[in-house]
Order: C-alpha cells, then structure tokens, then sequence
C-alpha cells in the first residue's frame, strides 16, 4: 500500500498523468479508455500506457484491458484526488 | 412529551432527509442516482446516518422542542427539528475525535473519510459496468444498423479516431489493427467497429441510430 502511494505520487507529477487522472474523475466511472483518450486529445498508446500505470498501482480500476475498459477511480484514488486538491 | 410518541411516524422524513444530505455530499463526485441507489455501501452509509439522525431528533424533541417552536412556530417545528438532526448527525459523524494526552483513542474523522472514499469508489465502479452494457447494447443497435453498410461505419469510425486527436497514420494503424483483430478472432467487422464507437463516443454513436 505505502509502496503504492509513492509510486502514485511519483506518476501525478506528470502533467500528462494528472489530465488522465481529471478525465478519469470527471467521467465518474462512466468513461471508457477511448473516451478519457477524446478528452484529453492524446496518443491512443500514450494514453493506454498511463491507464495501465495507474491501473498497476492501484489508483484506478477498469472493467477490462485496454482502452475498451470502462475507469474509474479506487478507494486510493479519491484520497490522492484530495491531496491534489489541497496541492492545486 | 406527545411529540415523543410521534417520533416513530417521523422515521420516514427522517430517512428521506438523510438521502437528501447523503446525495448532496455525494452526487457530485459520482453524477448517477441509479448507482448510488444500487450500491450496497451506500445503502450501509444511508442506513447508519439515518439511525444517527433518528438518535440527534430524539434528543432535539426532548431537549429543544420548545424552543424551536418559539422560533419558527408549531407548522415549521418537525421540518427544522429532522433537518437540524441531519446536520447534528454529519458534524458528529465528521468531526468527533478524542484525543487523550496527545494520542487520538477515538478518530470517527478518519474512519468515515477512509467509508466514505470506498463508498464513491464502489458507486463509480457500478456506473463502470452501467456503462459498459450500455455500450455493448448500443454496438449491437449500431452492428444492425449498419450490417449492410459497413464501409460508412468505417468511415465514421475512422473521423471520430481523428476527433480525438489521432494522427491520420495513427488513426489508419487503428482501423487496420481492428480490422486485422476481425480477421484474426473471425468476428463480424462491422460488429467490432460499431463497439468501438459505442465506447469512443456513445452520443455520437446513438445519433448514427437516429
């Protein structure tokens, strides 16, 4: 878990990351990986290689692989969401 | 005292009013009533903090009724009573703490923020799988739709990739990976496209139906 949220904290330093993370907040789970991609106007492989990083570290869960998933975020992924919150 | 004996007929606003505070402190992180509703977590949170509200309109009716009738008068005096017990049962909810000698022994902050963070990520994980029947309906809407029409689906497939920002050479990768993937898996083209759209842009996809 700990070793979870310093890899987090590490990816939402990312400028790229931190947009992904806004779309996957503002689709409330009801967004898929093909829709997060139109939203933030990015590479359909850069995009998926950033899910599947915050997918690995727990931040977010997905309903299958790949861009085809629908995101939304973890119990972790809303507590990190009010760090940034605090942070912006 | 025969307020006491109306507090069982109250449970009702009681519990409507705990929704109320609960889908005003939640909705906006989570934008579906339907998930919510269907939620077991949630329905776990509504039930706890209707139980603490039934407890803070039981202690208002017995300490404060007087009172508040004085001020808003006998029509307004339930409504005030279970809206002030709402908010009495959220501030205990999230503020109680005891701190003994500097170490916290009760931290019900804590303990409801970590609920509370499950409860938004359980409900959002719902709205996930609404969604995702809802795309493989409208894919099998839009396969039938267009199974003799594959090429405009295609076509449409193609200008939404470029909508999203896609390079031309990246979106063509994307059309013919697909196409490959419908070779490959011997799955109807048509139907992986119109899946595709259902999930890039579902607007869009229910305006080809139209």
């Amino acid at each position: 878990m700990a070793q979870n949220i310093r890899i987090a904290t590490q990816l939402l330093s990312n400028p790229d990351v931190i947009r992904v993370f806004r779309a996957i907040e503002d689709g409330s789970g009801k967004a898929s990986g093909w829709g997060i991609v139109k939203t933030v106007g990015m590479q359909a492989e850069e995009a998926q290689g950033i899910l599947k990083s915050l997918r690995d570290c727990g931040v977010i869960d997905s309903t299958d692989a790949g861009l085809d998933g629908y995101y939304s975020l973890t119990k972790l992924g809303f507590e990190l969401r009010s760090g940034l919150r605090i942070a912006v | 005292m025969s307020y006491l004996l109306q507090i069982p007929f109250e449970i009702p606003e009681i519990v409507l009013v705990s929704l109320l505070y609960l889908f005003l402190d939640i909705y906006p992180a989570v934008k579906s009533f339907r998930a919510m509703l269907t939620t077991a977590s949630f329905l776990l949170l509504w039930a706890t903090f209707s139980i603490l509200t039934g407890v803070a309109y039981f202690f208002l009716m017995t300490t404060s009724v007087a009172k508040v009738q004085n001020l808003v008068g006998p029509t307004g005096t339930k409504l005030t009573i279970i809206f002030l017990a709402a908010l009495m049962g959220a501030t205990v909810l999230q503020s109680l703490s005891l701190k003994i000698s500097d170490v916290k022994i009760v931290n019900l902050q804590a303990l409801l923020d970590g609920y509370r963070g499950q409860v938004l990520a359980d409900i959002t994980k719902r709205n996930s799988q609404i969604e995702r029947l809802s795309a493989f309906r409208l894919g099998d809407q839009l396969s039938k739709e267009f199974q003799n029409n594959v090429n405009d689906l295609a076509a449409e497939y193609s200008q939404l990739l470029l909508f999203t920002g896609q390079t031309s050479a990246s979106a063509a990768q994307l059309v013919a990976a697909l196409e490959q993937e419908a070779s490959d898996l011997k799955i109807s083209k048509v139907k992986l496209i119109a899946g595709r759209i259902a999930r890039l842009d579902g607007a869009r996809g229910r305006q080809l139906l139209s």
